[in-house]
């Protein structure tokens, strides 16, 4: 069975509440998303780690990436670089793994990826011998930049690959392979669990036991 | 006409940089580093194994220089063109001074204050062996080969300096020129584990032994390369049986033993 975002957090509801819950239960959609959001996150850095011991490559699972498509690329006029904003941080993966690749599209076929640099080399990389058809990128925050020598057609799109922990579609499958939902879960749970187990002021009528 | 994915004679820079990241198991994110890394390959390869000298005819100025091409990077020859049409070199005379070697009023500065003759056994076109009508020997004058004429390079300032008797009006200059690149720089096929290797050392060179790598790896990899610049070198210039026939049968003689 395909799981979507919308069955985990149904599923995590009625464990947390021992069955369906009631109608005046407080635990929203939203609140268990974000805890689903961060296990995602977290089980991929882990994959990927255990991932790394074995084979000595960091990458991420197939199961975790999603390509984006950015048709708004804007040049700044001070600094000769265009920038786009991307749904969220790459996930901070080492060896800068949280992004597989860029390019441009918008044309019939792809761009060559347009090359990562990473922040610490934006100062020098221009400076340096470096091919002249391409393009460079980095990001910081939810910014990506770009730096291209010619002006890009306006028809040009960037295509951004990277591993997410986000969805913008409840009921479509959840960008998690099979053997890690389960750890999506449990660790959902937990943080959910934690939250229970804090102790409070029960004065307030029909509040959560 | 090539068929298509024949192996051409030539590879482009940015293929070796993608097979280096491949093998590695690295990502395309190591690319710009890679790339810069490898343009300083072919730079180290190109100097010492592949970059072909190229032949140029270049006008000697009135002041007796001769103005290096802008792609100049080293000579290897310096002569002109005898009656079967080889390179007939000049005499490397690094006595030759450079003083106002820009300068059009060059000859006219290099005036002698000693007498003429003495420290110029030679006429223009023989060595120690020519006088007026006859050959006779200088003692301690060495024979010399048959040269029209001396030169000395000034890479300084990019010019041939000449004799200040120099009789002729052009200059065949071989040189390795420095490369131009189109849509990328090309390598040589046959040096193409030669650069890969190269990308394999200095991968990983400069990071610290703590980390992924130890001293025994980086110097064998760097070892890795010597070997194969090696082969890359005697893949260029292979051993051809006829020419040392040539070679062998060119050398044996009848002559006076001393």
């Amino acid at each position: 069975m395909i799981v979507t975002t919308q069955n985990m957090i149904d599923r995590t509801r009625r464990t947390y509440y021992a069955n369906y819950p009631s109608d005046d239960s407080t635990l929203t959609d939203n609140e268990i998303l974000l805890h689903i959001n961060d296990a995602v996150a977290a089980v991929i850095t882990k994959q990927a780690t255990e991932g790394y011991q074995l084979t000595g490559i960091m990458s991420v699972p197939e199961g975790y990436i999603s390509t984006f498509t950015f048709t708004s690329l804007i040049k700044d006029n001070d600094t000769g670089f265009y920038y786009t904003t991307i749904p969220h941080p790459p996930i901070g993966l080492s060896g800068n793994s949280g992004v597989e690749s860029v390019f441009f599209s918008g044309f019939s076929g792809t761009s060559r990826p347009v090359l990562y640099v990473s922040p610490r080399e934006v100062d020098y990389f221009r400076f340096m011998p470096s091919h002249p058809m391409a393009a460079y990128y980095w990001i910081e925050g939810t910014t990506l930049y770009f730096f291209s020598r010619t002006n890009l057609p306006s028809t040009y799109k960037l295509q951004l690959r990277m591993a997410t922990h986000v969805t913008s579609d409840l009921n479509a499958p959840i960008n998690v392979p099979p053997d890690a939902i389960d750890l999506v879960y449990k660790l959902t749970l937990e943080k959910l669990v934690q939250r229970k187990g804090l102790a409070g002021d029960d004065i307030v009528d029909s509040r959560d036991k | 006409m090539l068929a298509e994915n024949q192996i051409t004679r030539f590879v482009k820079l940015t293929t070796l940089v993608t097979s280096y990241i491949d093998e590695s198991r690295q990502t395309s994110k190591e690319f710009r580093r890679l790339w810069a890394l490898a343009f300083r390959g072919l730079t180290d390869l190109g100097l010492d194994v592949t970059w072909t000298p190229k032949q140029t005819l270049l006008k000697v100025n009135p002041n007796l220089t001769v103005d290096l091409p802008i792609d100049y990077i080293d000579w290897v020859r310096v002569g002109m063109f005898n009656a079967s049409g080889e390179l007939a070199t000049l005499k490397v005379n690094e006595q030759l001074s450079s003083y106002k070697d820009k300068s059009s009023a060059r000859l006219s500065s290099l005036t002698s204050e000693i007498e003429a003759n003495i420290t110029n056994p030679d006429t223009p076109f023989w060595y120690g062996y020519w006088g007026d009508d006859d050959y006779e020997h200088y003692f301690g004058v060495g024979s010399g080969l048959i040269q029209p004429g001396e030169c000395k390079v000034d890479a300084q300032n990019m010019v041939i300096i000449l004799n200040t008797d120099f009789q002729y009006s052009n200059v065949l200059v071989e040189y390795i020129s420095s490369p131009i690149m189109d849509d990328d720089y090309s390598v040589d096929l046959k040096a193409q584990e030669a650069m890969i290797a190269w990308l394999r050392w200095k991968d990983i060179q400069s990071l610290p032994s703590t980390r992924l790598v130890n001293l025994g790896e980086k110097r064998d990899r760097e070892n890795q390369y010597k070997i194969q610049k090696r082969l890359a070198r005697k893949r260029l210039k292979p051993f051809r049986l006829q020419v040392a026939e040539q070679y062998s049968r060119e050398s044996e003689k009848l002559a006076v033993k001393a």
